[in-house]
């Protein structure tokens, strides 16, 4: 493989990337990720689908800084890295992850805006879909944006590896290297804080009055 | 009431118009990385020499270049009663013996004890290549390591030629992400932590036996491609043993650091630089070296040797002085101190 030219597919790639699940499970991660040919496979597999979560928690600009540091930094690490692993997923989006937690006062800060005003300041990009003002504004993002704002981070890590990068327990739990019970825990919890502050639409606004 | 998976699908909904127009960023990201990786498998031989350099790791990250070696520091400058007779034998001795003799001067170098600092302080001193210059010129540098993060040099102030150098000053303090924990799991002979040398066995053979076991995947994945130490294991575990000695024994307890003279007098790579060598104060000791042969920036193999001045009578490291294809490009003296705080 040529490793030096863009890849001539990259529509394909992006495609591929989103939903996960049929893009990263139906072939096995190559097992040579040492080499650059065999590591821009692992790019070529789930640098979408990373940005597409990413993008989600502080915008589709810092995502793309974001996610080429996660592969950047894999590089790096690569000795470390266990072919034995079922797949490169959870590795990759343990990194991700401890890149994002420098963004998380950002990434809070974006969610109280859009909730308390309906305009996503993440939004702002000149490549992201103008229709996204009017989509915050609808009173159902608002009020989504400020469950997730008031969710403790560990939550809202969980939730959103869930729900959004569709990983499941046993890879959340490798990704944060926290035990599984950990994973499900915080994840019930987070449950059931949105069921709290969504379940009833006047939920939020009754308990906000003295 | 609306279903608990239904919000979850409204969480995987949130912001979904984000994914729109992504192939551009695709194609920057893939661009990125590519570069990135190369960077970071380039055989330029500077990159080697930055080991010894002390480039941090965080900064080495950020740029995308690859660092053999996290960070550096090293030794203290124990007292010890001369034994007249060793240092008189020194200029013969070979390197197995000078290595051997520092094994056994174990009481007489400092044992780190980590309730001394959290920080560790090098004030370097010595010359050091101007690639443009083409020439050795005066380099100074103050540093200080985190010794809780695998060494990272958190702030550096140096100077070229008696100038500031911009390039060499930093704090990585005022970065982001600068708290983020050290992941142990990063912890070894390409970055030293406190808690890795503490777990290292104290008995030489032993010594080599984990450092093999744990440097053979790095070397694999690290240098398969320059063919730097082509497949041989022994050779990377020597080299950056050196490295290793001359920028965190400041961190190792005594018995650690005579572990490793032990292993590498048992080592036929090791060598002996003839007569006495100064550091870059002047201070005169005794060196063993190790040269690796590597293809230049022209493909040629040309040899890099890396030497270690300890001090004849205690054993302490005094410096380093490297060598590429026979011309030296750095000579050093430490003066290491563990302290509490930054500015200490």
């Amino acid at each position: 493989m040529d490793v030096t030219t863009l890849h001539s597919d990259i529509l394909g790639l992006v495609a591929r990337g989103s939903p996960r699940r049929e893009a990263t499970t139906a072939e096995a991660d190559p097992a040579d990720i040492g080499t650059r040919e065999g590591f821009i496979v692992l790019f070529d597999r789930y640098a979408a689908a990373l940005h597409r979560y990413c993008a989600r928690r502080v915008g589709p600009d810092v995502a793309e800084d974001i996610v080429s540091q996660t592969y950047l930094t894999a590089f790096a690490k690569r000795h470390r890295y266990d072919p034995a692993r079922a797949s490169a997923i959870s590795w990759l989006y343990g990194i991700c992850t401890n890149l994002l937690r420098r963004h998380r006062r950002g990434e809070a800060r974006a969610l109280r805006t859009l909730a308390r005003t309906g305009v996503d300041p993440l939004a702002d990009s000149g490549s992201v879909d103008r229709s996204l003002d009017r989509v915050a504004a609808q009173s159902e993002s608002r009020r989504l944006a400020e469950a997730l704002a008031s969710l403790k981070a560990g939550q809202r890590e969980v939730l959103l590896l869930f729900a959004v990068a569709e990983l499941s327990y046993t890879e959340i739990a490798a990704a944060l290297r926290v035990p599984e019970g950990t994973v499900a825990s915080r994840l019930a919890r987070a449950k059931a804080h949105l069921r709290r502050k969504l379940a009833d639409p006047h939920t939020t606004s009754r308990r906000s009055t003295p | 009431m609306t279903d608990t998976n239904d919000h979850l699908a409204e969480v995987a909904a949130f912001r979904d118009g984000f994914d729109a127009d992504t192939t551009p960023r695709m194609a920057s990201m893939r661009a990125t990385v590519l570069k990135g990786t190369a960077m970071q498998t380039t055989t330029r031989r500077t990159s080697y020499r930055l080991a010894a350099l002390a480039l941090p790791v965080a900064a080495a990250v950020a740029i995308g270049v690859g660092v053999v070696v996290a960070d550096d520091d090293d030794d203290k400058n124990p007292t010890g009663e001369q034994k007249q007779t060793q240092t008189s034998d020194l200029a013969t001795m070979a390197a197995g013996d000078v290595l051997a003799l520092a094994a056994n001067n174990v009481d007489k170098y400092a044992s780190y004890d980590a309730a001394d600092g959290a920080f560790v302080y090098r004030r370097t001193t010595g010359q050091v290549l101007d690639d443009d210059a083409g020439a050795l010129v005066d380099y100074t540098a103050d540093r200080w390591y985190q010794v809780d993060h695998g060494m990272r040099v958190v702030v550096q102030h140096s100077t070229v030629d008696g100038e500031e150098d911009p390039k060499g000053t930093f704090d990585l303090r005022q970065d982001e992400g600068y708290d983020l924990p050290f992941d142990e799991a990063d912890a070894g002979l390409w970055s030293p932590s406190e808690a890795w040398l503490a777990a290292l066995p104290t008995e030489s053979a032993a010594l080599l036996t984990v450092l093999l076991e744990q440097s053979t995947a790095y070397v694999h994945a690290e240098y398969q491609d320059t063919g730097w130490y082509d497949g041989r294991e022994e050779l990377f575990v020597a080299d950056m043993s050196m490295v290793v000695l001359a920028n965190a024994s400041a961190i190792m307890t005594s018995e650690t650091r005579a572990a490793f003279f032990g292993m590498l007098s048992t080592m036929d790579e090791v060598t002996r630089v003839d007569g006495m060598v100064e550091d870059g104060l002047g201070r005169e000791g005794v060196a063993f070296a190790l040269t690796v042969t590597f293809p230049g920036a022209d493909g040629a193999d040309a040899p890099y040797t890396r030497e270690i001045i300890l001090d004849p009578n205690t054993s302490a490291i005094l410096g380093t002085r490297q060598s590429d294809g026979g011309s030296v490009v750095e000579l050093m003296a430490f003066e290491d101190e563990v302290v509490a705080e930054i500015g200490d």
